[in-house]
């Protein structure tokens, strides 16, 4: 067997990417891989490189035979089994943008105004014989499969059988296929002489791309600077009021988080994870933010950049059940997006998202929720990242993006994301709790928390358990312990530091991690080099007493990093979980200080370059009319339960009416008064008399009365329950939306009283 | 509602009824309701929103629309405290005497026709049943005994339901600004400086917005619209002396 020389570079990068889940060289693999993942590797590979007739016979595969097949169906295609999704939408992508296409397939090809309630342009479906015309010089014609597919259908029926009645079949085909053109005229869709020419070379170009990673950009930069953008805080805090007290929930971070880079925000509870992420985010306003925020070096309030980052909440409240994946990406893409983006443009955007996110597949399904059968946790989880992602942040704060996920699941999204810094340079700053191995790894950087905020470690994720491994009272990972939840351990302060008297006590891990690169692999390894790790604590810790000798530190009455202090001794006054936090505290200010200047690099803001580009948001009214447009879809798709409410409201309605019967103007009443008394009574007194005069009159207003409070109880209570209900339901969507940028608030108050309620009811 | 509307004009109505009449009380009453239904959720927990509008709708539309006792028609039109305080929290105030006057406005009965308008010390405002049971007493249109005045209860209806709206807008700015991202309102006005201008103007200019449409919702709910087609008073020797003449040209005998 022999591979071509491309065929051998992809061979090698597809290997490294499956064994290892962070940065590698696609100069060389390793062994480990190569076992493990060779059979696999090799079948994706035959793959490349295809003949003519290996081209024609999966084009064939694909379209089982028709002469053009829609592109979304290519996420689902052979196709998948050797490209992942991104690949698939490059490639769809090259293919919509062949030279010349828009001319020769002015039907066929992509209606840009699709999906979305837009109507297709008659003009262009006016145009559809020459294209299908057009098409018959294909190797395998459109005619000819037509053709075949008609016969097909008219051997199905046995009252096509003469020939006249075939012509007038295959008129009425024509017809019907003419009209299933135009109702699918909104689709995309490949054609056969297309793939024939370029299928091969958009192969190649696409997976060339893949391994050069700056040529590839699945979700274009948008706002986002060339370099990406780096925030670097220094000294951030944030004090919240608890019962009239003033609580520090964040005390002085200070770290960076350097662009295009992907930051694992991690800690105990009460750590002030989420708090800090709000913090970095602008959103703390719910308590006093002090220190500084450095912006591509310069001094800037992330406020004011709002339109450069996007944040992910926890919870996906502003996922519409109802609507398709594509479409909550749509709609969010047309409020994010800038003012006049087409919504070409937008759909464009959404499909680079989809492919990102690893939602093709999924693209036209409904989300739903615990009522209505939808896509997957995962899946919802990362349309809710979709969304944010929509804006083409330049920096994404995710809060728990994998909670309430399975760890498969949660590998995916967090691949995906991992996916989305390496080609488009974003910066991602994500709290995770317990992540398994491989999504730790995925992080390049920590910033572990302990409790009120206080910073334990922030670095490269890759020497953090060395940094624990050479305190000077010292933390070992136990032999099989996740180094995620062995970190939250020692941060929350409930592991003790291993008495280093006991050191060598510790079993070895001596099996052999196969996937090489690992961190948590590594690590173990490592925390067993027994004397070497010893000498390490004892050159960490005298090259960081040295320089603190004049100032030796007391805290919580702790005295540590003293001069011939022992760790042993050290140990023994961090007996409260409180105690050993605040060594901790100490030792990674401490360290920090005393990092040497190259290290401290890692640390401190970049030289100033541009800040990011601020976006024009859409008007007012095009909001409107985009929240507008998008109630009336949901009431389209709620149509069963509004024609419901219609029918019960219409019914208790007519039940009062006939129960009532029609109205009777007057009563049996005869007026207890004397004609004298109003002949020749008074004037001024007769109206005195009136009351009984006209009582027959006045009895007839009681039942009208009477009518009116019925139906007005009947339906006002149930009608004025439900808008409540929902107002209430939806008031966190506003909120959400409004926080996110979604419309303002004006445009998310006057849109119910368009549509969500006021058009319902009425 | 429309359908609902129908309905009732269909089985109910009788032929004095006029359709689009119940269509704009039906769509009037969904106009204040839902204003009520928008306004509540943005002020109280989610927890309690459900039985505080089902209160709250009970209450007001069952005891302050002028139907049941203690707060009956005749104590809304002779006091204006009633009359506002039912006119903006009952949902059904204007919803239920509106039917009961554009069904029956002018039927004879309702008129008290055994006293000729004319009559010199005719009182026009007390003549009809409608005076006696205080039904439409701010329509003149309605004493007057003409088939206008279905309308008399619209307009009141929709600027309140426009002023609920509008407060509702304000609720939805002022609370739960946390969750929206966004600093306190009290923050914004005392310590943030980028944004206490801009912040005190807008709230300046929404509270008198405010205060203009509660204040026009108020001046509808009070004011007394149409005309009564008589325009003398009996203190005025001279009109009365014309309306007399009047009087018996109009009942002269027709050869």
């Amino acid at each position: 067997m022999e591979l071509k020389p491309h065929q051998l570079q992809e061979f090698i990068h597809r290997m490294n990417q499956l064994g290892t889940h962070g940065d590698h060289d696609d100069s060389k693999t390793s062994r480990a891989c190569f076992i493990k993942y060779f059979l696999q590797v090799l079948g994706e590979i035959a793959h490349f490189g295809p003949t003519p007739e290996e081209v024609k016979e999966l084009f064939m595969e694909i379209s089982a035979g028709e002469p053009r097949v829609p592109y979304s169906s290519l996420y689902e295609s052979q196709l998948s089994l050797f490209l992942s999704d991104l690949q698939i939408n490059q490639m769809i992508t090259l293919f919509r943008n062949i030279p010349g296409k828009d001319q020769r397939l002015s039907l066929g090809g992509r209606s840009r105004r699709s999906s979305l309630f837009v109507k297709s342009d008659s003009s262009k479906l006016r145009n559809e014989s020459p294209d299908l015309h057009s098409m018959e010089n294909a190797e395998v014609g459109p005619a000819r499969l037509s053709e075949t597919h008609m016969m097909e259908k008219v051997e199905g029926n046995p009252k096509r059988s003469t020939i006249n009645e075939m012509k007038s079949s295959h008129s009425r085909f024509s017809t019907r296929r003419r009209s299933s053109i135009l109702e699918n005229s909104k689709r995309d869709f490949l054609y056969f002489d297309d793939f024939m020419e370029h299928y091969a070379s958009f192969l190649a170009q696409i997976t060339e791309a893949s391994r050069t990673i700056e040529n590839t950009s699945a979700v274009s930069h948008g706002n986002v600077t060339d370099r990406g953008v780096d925030l670097a805080k220094k000294d951030l805090s944030l004090k919240v009021q608890v019962r009239g007290c003033e609580v520090n929930v964040v005390n002085n971070v200070s770290g960076r988080l350097q662009a295009a880079t992907m930051t694992a925000l991690m800690g105990g509870s009460g750590a002030g994870k989420t708090s800090l992420l709000n913090a970095l985010s602008g959103r703390a306003f719910y308590g006093t933010t002090t220190g500084t925020v450095l912006i591509n070096g310069n001094v800037a309030l992330i406020e004011e950049h709002e339109d450069a980052l996007g944040f992910v909440p926890q919870s996906d409240d502003s996922i519409f059940a109802e609507t398709t994946v594509k479409e909550n990406l749509m709609y969010s893409g047309r409020f994010f997006m800038p003012k006049g983006t087409p919504l070409e443009e937008i759909e464009e955007h959404a499909d680079d998202v989809l492919a990102s996110l690893g939602l093709s597949r999924v693209a036209n399904s409904i989300v739903g929720d615990v009522n209505l059968r939808g896509v997957s946790g995962g899946e919802e989880k990362r349309v809710n990242i979709g969304m944010e992602l929509m804006s083409k942040p330049s920096i994404l704060f995710l809060d728990e993006p994998t909670s309430g996920l399975d760890s498969s699941s949660a590998l995916l999204v967090m691949r995906s994301l991992k996916n989305l810094v390496k080609t488009s340079r974003m910066t991602i700053c994500s709290v995770i709790h317990q992540p398994r191995m491989q999504i730790f790894d995925c992080f390049d950087s920590l910033l572990l928390l302990g409790a009120g905020g206080n910073m334990v470690y922030h670095g490269p994720i890759r020497d953090v358990q060395s940094y624990f491994e050479k305190l000077k009272a010292p933390y070992l990972l136990p032999p099989g312990e996740s180094v995620a939840d062995w970190l939250i351990d020692i941060s929350s302060g409930r592991l003790a530091p291993i008495d280093t008297s006991d050191f060598q006590s510790f079993p070895r891990e001596d099996d052999e991690d196969i996937e090489g690169d690992s961190v948590t692999g590594d690590l173990t390894e490592s925390s067993a080099a027994g004397p070497e790790f010893e000498k390490s604590i004892g050159e960490s810790s005298s090259s960081n007493l040295d320089e603190n000798e004049e100032n030796n530190r007391t805290s919580g009455g702790v005295s540590i990093f003293r001069r011939g202090e022992s760790a042993s001794a050290l140990q023994t006054v961090m007996e409260s979980e409180e105690d050993r936090r605040q060594v901790l505290y100490d030792y990674w200010e401490t360290h920090f200080k005393n990092l040497s200047e190259n290290d401290k690099a890692r640390y401190i803001a970049p030289h100033q370059y541009d800040l990011p580009r601020r976006v024009e948001k859409p008007s007012f009214f095009r909001q409107l009319k985009t929240h507008v447009g998008r109630n009336l879809l949901l009431m389209w798709r709620n149509r069963s339960s509004k024609l419901i409410d219609t029918i019960v409201i219409v019914g208790g309605v007519a039940l009062v009416s006939l129960v009532d019967g029609v109205l009777e103007i007057t009563v049996d009443w005869t007026p207890n008064l004397s004609f004298d008394q109003l002949v020749d009574g008074d004037p001024l007194t007769i109206p005195d008399s009136f009351p009984e005069l006209f009582m027959h009159a006045i009895k007839a207003t009681y039942p009208m009365n009477e009518y009116g409070l019925k139906v007005a109880m009947l339906i006002g209570l149930p009608l004025g329950l439900s808008a409540a209900k929902m107002i209430s339901i939806r008031r966190l969507q506003f909120f959400r939306e409004s926080g996110s940028g979604l419309g303002t608030l004006g445009v998310l108050f006057f849109c119910p009283l368009f549509t969500g309620v006021v058009l319902t009811r009425w | 509602m429309l359908a609902a509307a129908g309905c009732a004009y269909w089985l109910r109505g009788s032929l004095l009824s006029l359709w689009y009449a119940f269509q704009v009380h039906f769509m009037m009453f969904m106009w204040l309701l839902v204003s009520w239904s928008l306004f509540i959720p943005l002020v109280v927990s989610q927890s309690s929103v459900v039985s505080i509008v089902g209160f709250f709708i009970a209450l007001f539309g069952m005891l302050f629309c002028g139907v049941l006792s203690p707060v009956q028609y005749e104590d809304i039109y002779n006091n204006h405290g009633l009359a506002l305080l039912s006119g903006i929290m009952s949902v059904s105030r204007y919803f239920i005497e509106s039917l009961t006057v554009q069904e029956l406005r002018y039927l004879p009965e309702q008129s008290g026709f055994s006293v000729h308008p004319t009559s010199v010390y005719f009182p026009y405002n007390q003549t009809g049943s409608f005076a006696i049971r205080g039904l439409a007493q701010n329509d003149l249109s309605v004493i007057r005994r003409t088939r206008d005045g279905w309308y008399w209860g619209v307009l009141p209806a929709f600027m309140v339901g426009l002023s609920v709206r509008f407060l509702g807008l304000g609720a939805l700015h002022a609370f739960d600004r946390s969750r929206q991202n966004k600093k306190s309102l009290w923050f914004e006005l005392m310590k943030d400086p980028l944004y206490r201008n801009r912040t005190f103007y807008y709230m300046i200019a929404y509270l008198v917005m405010v205060v203009v449409l509660f204040g026009a919702s108020g001046w509808f709910i009070l004011s007394i619209t149409g005309e009564t087609g008589i325009d003398a008073k009996p203190e005025d020797p001279d009109a009365m002396a014309s309306l007399a003449n009047k009087t018996l040209e109009m009942i002269s005998p027709v050869d």
